[in-house]
């Protein structure tokens, strides 16, 4: 039982991983058909993995509605869209499923267009009113480092719009001062802190790996 | 020493003839390049023994690699032509296909690299399905395969789009690349021309298509390659007809059907053989040979008073030493990491520096505990196959173990079904350590929704309903970090968010109460387990991490002092450049 809850994981880990690791340094043929292989792999479990997250998704509201939990009544409408969708895909105007329709549009491509999508640019569109009151909250000069990145922020925005041009020859005779302002604090101090992420985290990654492919680190698995 | 240069040479290039030097004999020779003017100066066309043809070095195959010195004078104007051809004879007969390389800035270095993909478009690619032909038609006519009608409709366009395509002055239409194999032939078939009725467009169109598929599919049950018998052929042939012909009873769409699921299958076997076919051309041996263009003359690289020929085939190869730095410093790294988990284990008070949001784990979790509210865990949007996402499931084993141990509940909300198997595998081995495996509810963990915005309106609609009491934003995270970090903002919950994407962080550290940043995301696991062996590996990674730094600075300095006295230092750039 044992053997079979890790040991197993773990040796399929371990030979995979290395394999992965190995390929990177083959430009042979054999190292991209392996690649191609694994992507495979990963696509046939990604399929069967999607009939639990179906069961997952609809098994917790069948339980919220039959519990009549708060919010039991969105929960409805889960099912409501999924049936439409379902319905519409599967009739696919008369040709049953998994039929190409060339040209036209289908009842599912009519719910795609008319409800996901724009329910989803709606929800993208609350982004900017949000980042809005993030940057007030956070603008905010308590300290040195808080009123530098004001001050950075400041010019950044004032740079990137056209006004920032016309201020610049105003008060210094060239339009380009706000501009390479911009530009020298998102090349230079932003850069650095950027690159200074990407290593650490370039680093992190390849601990963590090796902290996996050697069994060290099997949280994953569902224990220490 | 001076060598005996000997090149073709047919012409001077301006500024190079009074530079030449009395001792540097050239000769003319055969060749296909346009032959006349005087006697070039040997400095200004590379020295032959620098005109090399290799295997490209650590790649898979696909390429032989050219390579030749810059001249002593590289005369203005010019530019280099490698000529390749299958057999030396086939420069004579001019069957060769040639890769103008233009001069590159004295500073970029004195040797010229050029790889050629021989099975690419550019050179010898594998044959394609001839055009269709005046003659192609009057065959298919023979067999019965279209009608006398169509024959005429058909010549009738293509004697049409002859006349727009020979019409003088006519811009419109860009002149056709010379392939091989398909050199275009008179009364082949291109674009069908802009006056035709769109009628008779669609038409031809179609009948072209007709025509190639049908020969396509008839490739298939050849002596060579019998991937269809010939019942297959026949059913095949007479579905694609009634395609053509735009028949629609039920018989002919499920015959149709049918015909496109096979097309399906036999493009994939294409494909695959398509690969093949490439290869078996770029490991045959292939010939080149170099001249310096100037307008529209050639003057070749010569040895013995002939063009010099040289000869290489493409190898696959096992190994890319370009990425060799980048191994040994992996290995190293590895080397590294090991040694500390060693130590680790002999030094059980090993220090680690504090990460704030890491400390407040527990804090958080008590406070729901004490609030009697759900602890949230967000993944974010990435799959088992994204780091941060492996690193937040290993969190998640010890954020659920102490909720568990609290006596608390915590919810994990997911986009992706294989993110959702594996945490609901972690959070319910994590209850049964804890002792209370009755404890543990499988709709606590479960798949929300499987697109961003559809995530975030089910997530943040579960955030507002139930008020959590903290929320972990751990993984790998897009446009959704600030709606989902805002919206659990407004609930008041301890918030502690971590990813790689460097470009949300400023939105969880604008919103959440603690951040990790970077890879402080993947020592979380290890750095709440306390295990000596994980921890070993976190400060092997500080170590990583100072020898890293301890380099760029070092390097800086070297290199701004090496440019200061000229020193050229290519090798240390070298050693440290990604590949």
């Amino acid at each position: 039982m044992f053997l079979k809850r890790l040991t197993i994981p773990l040796i399929i880990v371990f030979v995979l991983g290395l394999l992965a690791f190995v390929q990177d340094y083959v430009p042979h043929p054999l190292a991209g058909e392996f690649r191609e292989e694994m992507t495979s792999w990963s696509r046939i479990i990604g399929g069967f993995a999607l009939f639990l997250g179906a069961y997952s998704l609809l098994h917790m509201h069948v339980t919220r509605i039959r519990r009549k939990t708060a919010g039991w009544g969105y929960s409805v409408f889960v099912f409501i869209g999924a049936a439409f969708m379902i319905v519409v895909g599967l009739h696919n105007e008369g040709l049953g499923p998994l039929q190409d329709i060339e040209g036209g549009t289908t009842w599912f491509d009519w719910g795609y267009d008319n409800i996901v999508v724009p329910c989803g640019g709606t929800i993208f569109s609350i982004l900017a009113f949000f980042m809005a009151s993030a940057a007030f909250r956070t603008f905010r000069a308590r300290n040195l480092g808080a009123a530098l990145l004001l001050i950075a922020a400041v010019i950044v925005m004032f740079g990137r719009v056209p006004i920032s041009e016309t201020v610049g020859q105003w008060v210094f005779g060239s339009s380009a001062v706000f501009p390479k302002l911009t530009d020298a604090i998102m090349d230079y101090p932003n850069l650095a802190a950027k690159r200074g992420i990407m290593l650490g985290i370039s680093l992190g990654a390849i601990s963590q790996s090796m902290r996996i492919l050697f069994g060290i680190e099997r949280s994953y698995l569902g224990g220490d | 020493m001076l060598r005996a240069w000997s090149l073709v040479a047919v012409i001077a290039l301006p500024g190079a003839t009074q530079a030449a030097p009395a001792s540097h004999p050239v000769s003319a020779a055969a060749s296909s390049a346009p032959a006349s003017g005087a006697v070039i100066s040997a400095p200004t066309v590379p020295d032959p023994a620098s005109f090399k043809a290799m295997d490209k070095p650590s790649d898979d195959g696909s390429a032989m690699r050219v390579e030749w010195a810059r001249p002593a004078r590289e005369a203005e104007g010019i530019a280099y032509v490698v000529e390749i051809a299958e057999s030396p004879n086939d420069f004579k007969s001019g069957k060769f296909k040639s890769k103008v390389v233009k001069p590159s800035p004295p500073d970029e270095g004195d040797l010229y690299r050029t790889d050629i993909s021989p099975a690419s478009d550019k050179f010898f690619p594998p044959p394609e399905s001839p055009p269709l032909t005046a003659e192609r038609l009057k065959e298919l006519a023979a067999e019965k395969v279209i009608t006398g009608g169509e024959l005429a409709r058909a010549q009738a366009i293509m004697e049409s789009m002859q006349r727009a395509q020979s019409k003088p002055g006519d811009q419109s239409r860009p002149a056709a690349e010379s392939k091989p194999g398909t050199q275009s032939s008179p009364g082949s078939a291109s674009e069908p021309s802009a006056e035709l009725p769109r009628e008779d467009k669609d038409w031809f169109g179609r009948l072209r298509e007709y025509v190639h598929n049908r020969d396509w599919l008839k490739s298939f049950a050849t002596a060579e390659n019998r991937a269809l018998t010939d019942g297959q052929l026949s059913r095949a042939l007479a579905a694609l007809e009634s395609e053509y012909r735009e028949r629609n009873t039920a018989g002919d769409r499920a015959e149709q059907d049918w015909l496109h699921r096979l097309m399906a299958f036999l493009k994939e076997k294409d494909q695959s053989e398509q690969k093949d076919r490439i290869a078996a051309i770029n490991s045959r041996t292939w010939y080149v040979r170099l001249a310096v263009m100037k307008g529209d003359k050639k003057f070749y690289v010569g040895e013995g008073g002939q063009p010099a020929i040289r000869s290489a085939r493409a190898k696959a190869n096992y190994f890319n030493w370009a990425k060799l730095n980048n191994l040994l410093f992996s290995l190293i790294f590895c080397a590294i990491v090991f040694a500390f988990i060693e130590v680790a284990k002999r030094r059980r008070n090993l220090f680690l520096r504090k990460i704030a949001g890491l400390e407040a784990v527990d804090e958080a979790i008590g406070r729901s505990t004490e609030m009697d509210r759900p602890v949230f865990f967000v993944h974010g949007l990435g799959g088992m196959g994204d780091l941060a996402t492996i690193a937040s499931v290993n969190i998640l084993a010890r954020v659920a173990r102490r909720t568990a141990e609290h006596d608390s509940r915590v919810r994990v909300m997911n986009v992706d079904p294989i993110v959702t198997a594996v945490s609901q595998e972690v959070v319910q081995q994590a209850y049964t350590e804890a002792g209370r495996p009755d404890a543990y509810n499988p709709d606590d963990v479960s798949l929300v929704a499987s697109d961003q915005f559809s995530y975030v309106a089910a997530v943040s609609g579960i955030m507002v309903r139930e008020q959590p009491g903290a929320i972990f934003l751990l993984g790998s995270f897009y446009a959704e970090s600030l709606l989902l970090a805002e919206t659990g903002a407004s609930t008041g919950a301890i918030q502690i968010a971590g990813t790689d994407a460097y470009t949300q962080l400023p939105f969880f550290i604008t919103t959440c109460d603690y951040t990790l940043i970077g890879e402080e995301l993947y020592a979380a696991s290890a750095y709440l387990s306390r295990e000596p062996r994980l921890l070993g590996s976190l400060r092997g990674q500080d170590v990583g991490k100072a020898f890293l730094m301890i380099v760029m600075i070092v390097g800086s300095l070297v290199l701004t002092v090496a440019a200061v006295f000229g020193a050229n230092l290519d090798w240390l750039r070298r050693i440290f450049s990604a590949n």
